[in-house]
């Protein structure tokens, strides 16, 4: 098991290396001279070498790649073209206020997405089922900004009870971000956990629970749900994934200093180094969700664990 | 004793299909002394199951109704019992052993956990005493207590059967309901696992209704048999009855289908046709248009005879 995982760890960095090159040419290629680009038109030839030279873009590209590798294996990201502050810095500022915008809407998801799907999938057929189903079905289709922006609507400007902006320092600037950032994943979360219960809900093994004399809570509890968890987690995994990729919408809306908001604000200027920060510590992020995904499995099922030790015997 | 253990009366049943309704028992009535054995043979769709989960209550709410019908325990009606009441009967008086093995068990939980909860259920253990007695029903089907935890998939399917069957006389139950407890295994395991639990039944005098479509285990396991068809029971009696006087067209159907060794014939015998479509089901006899001896009176209302004591058959032929 141990091995399995230090093995995935290991192919983690190549993942993220990898990104880095793609991310790294990408940037390369759009057309315009940053130095330009940050001096403005007028800036003769003499000053716009002499930037070239001080940010390294009169190297020629491989160079500038391997150098950028070498940054990103060192951890040290550089400096911002346009602030030049160091990006590590600045995302580790900013990052507080992503995490917690997408780690508690995560909590939110995973609490109540998962108990509204068990609660539609075991009142199947009723008015229950369908009214909270139709209900997740409005938030998976409205657009999460139209979702933020009618909040701001109705608790900010008519109710005045939540702030439309962030505010450092108030806890009440999180609330809004949150909720509507997690609306749609809910949602989500919600009829997919339905139909994973579904499934469950008819097994065998769950006719010899009730066979038992088991209450049905337990029933469900303890037979019905641990089965349907795997393509439950599965969405919850890939919203881990999205909470720190994801949250450049609700950042932008509320005006959030996240990561998100840094690395939109990044491509606008053309800030290469903050650009290529994001992106790499978003496959960092996404590969660390995934492989605790992957472990969630193992964790849960005996049989994907045993796939996993048995892997491990054979090399 | 004469009182009977368990009595069913015109038990009906049926399940909902979008618009069609399904009727899967039609009125069943029989009952059984204590100790004894009752077979249930049918095809597949007779309805078979659906009687067995109907004495346990625990047809899926929504889609499946127990329209009437009486089911007698030990003079206690258990259709007007409190679901709370029946948690308490299910899995100590009355346990199931299910049909396949494969799906009984729950994948995530270590066999002996599955054990475990039903005995702790029914009885005042405390979590060690519960597992050194989850250990012993292990040994007593023939599991090394070392397996208790281990889980379902490192077992064969043989061996799975024998953990539903230790957890369902785990609690000792006074009614062992059966549900085709070998089909699902090969010829030689079969065997296995009917000698072990007749050999259970035997040590803790449990009555049991068996349910299969195989005549063979019937006769090896069974005092009383019960030929269903279309929902009904169209033939009952001692397996003597059965066996050696079978009356009814369907009955003498199901023998003349068995291969017989000794005239080394070299087909098999089939009846005609197949069940009725059980959304549809024909007015009069449900057999008539299989039935070879079919005449119009089949299309009128059938009477339940009794041919001799305990032996009854329903058919307008005889």
């Amino acid at each position: 098991m141990y091995r399995y995982v230090i093995n995935r760890l290991l192919w983690m960095i190549v993942i993220v290396l990898l990104a880095a090159v793609v991310v790294f040419t990408l940037m390369y290629m759009i057309p315009g001279d940053p130095a330009k680009l940050m001096l403005g038109l007028e800036a003769s030839e003499e000053v716009l070498a002499q930037k070239a030279h001080q940010l390294g873009t009169d190297q020629p590209y491989i160079v500038q790649l391997g150098n950028y590798l070498w940054s990103v294996i060192t951890l040290n990201f550089g400096n911002s073209w346009k602030y030049s502050v160091p990006v590590m810095q600045e995302l580790g500022a900013r990052l507080k206020h992503t995490i917690i915008i997408g780690g508690v809407g995560m909590l939110l998801n995973v609490f109540i997405g998962t108990v509204l799907g068990i609660f539609a999938a075991t009142h199947e057929g009723k008015w229950q089922d369908s009214l909270t189903m139709v209900i997740a079905m409005v938030f998976i289709s409205a657009p999460g900004f139209w979702v933020a922006l009618m909040a701001i609507i109705v608790f900010s400007s008519y109710l005045g009870i939540l702030p439309a902006t962030f505010i450092l320092c108030d806890w009440r600037s999180y609330v809004l971000p949150t909720i509507c950032g997690a609306l749609g994943g809910i949602a989500i979360n919600a009829r997919q956990s339905r139909s994973a219960m579904l499934e469950v809900i008819r097994a065998d093994f769950v006719t010899t629970a009730r066979a038992k004399g088991q209450r049905e809570g337990i029933v469900v509890r303890r037979h019905m749900l641990p089965n349907a968890l795997m393509p439950i987690i599965t969405g919850v995994g890939g919203g881990l994934a999205m909470i720190v990729a994801g949250s450049a919408v609700m950042e932008n809306v509320f005006s959030v200093p996240g990561v998100g908001q840094y690395l939109l604000d990044g491509v606008n200027q053309r800030d290469r180094p903050v650009v290529c920060g994001c992106v790499v510590f978003f496959a960092g992020f996404t590969s660390i969700a995934i492989l605790l995904t992957d472990l969630a499995y193992a964790f849960l099922d005996p049989r994907i664990k045993a796939q996993y030790t048995r892997r491990k015997k054979a090399k | 004793m004469s009182e009977n253990f368990l009595e069913v009366k015109d038990l009906e049943a049926y399940y909902t299909q979008g618009k069609d309704i399904v009727q899967a028992v039609n009125g069943v009535s029989f009952s059984m002394k204590k100790g004894q054995t009752l077979g249930l043979v049918g095809e597949t769709g007779a309805g078979k199951t659906t009687i067995a989960k109907a004495i346990l209550r625990i047809l899926p709410d929504i889609a499946a109704h127990v329209k009437s019908g009486k089911i007698v325990l030990e003079g206690e009606d258990l259709m007007t019992k409190s679901e709370d009441e029946m948690y308490e009967i299910r899995g100590s008086k009355i346990a199931m052993i299910f049909q396949d093995p494969m799906t009984a068990l729950n994948p995530l939980m270590t066999v002996g956990d599955q054990i475990l909860e039903v005995l702790l259920l029914h009885n005042d253990y405390d979590k060690k005493t519960g597992m050194e007695k989850a250990g012993d029903m292990l040994e007593l089907v023939g599991i090394p207590r070392e397996r208790y935890v281990e889980y379902p998939h490192q077992f064969s399917g043989g061996m799975k059967q024998r953990v539903v069957i230790a957890m369902a006389l785990a609690c000792d139950p006074e009614l062992l309901l059966a549900d085709e407890p070998t089909t699902a295994l090969d010829v030689t395991i079969q065997a296995q696992v009917l000698d072990l639990i007749r050999e259970l039944r035997e040590k803790l005098e449990t009555s049991m209704i068996l349910i299969t479509h195989d005549l063979g285990v019937i006769a090896q396991t069974c005092n009383l048999v019960a030929v269903i068809y279309a929902g009904k029971i169209v033939e009952m009696g001692t397996l003597e009855d059965i066996f050696d006087h079978p009356t009814h067209p369907y009955t003498k159907g199901l023998f003349g289908s068995l291969p017989s060794m000794a005239q080394g014939e070299k087909r098999l015998h089939s009846i005609p046709g197949l069940p009725p479509d059980p959304t549809h089901l024909p007015e009069g006899c449900a057999f008539a248009p299989r039935c070879p001896h079919a005449t119009e009176a089949c299309k009128g209302a059938i009477v339940n005879k009794e041919l001799t004591p305990g032996h009854f058959c329903l058919c307008c032929g005889v």
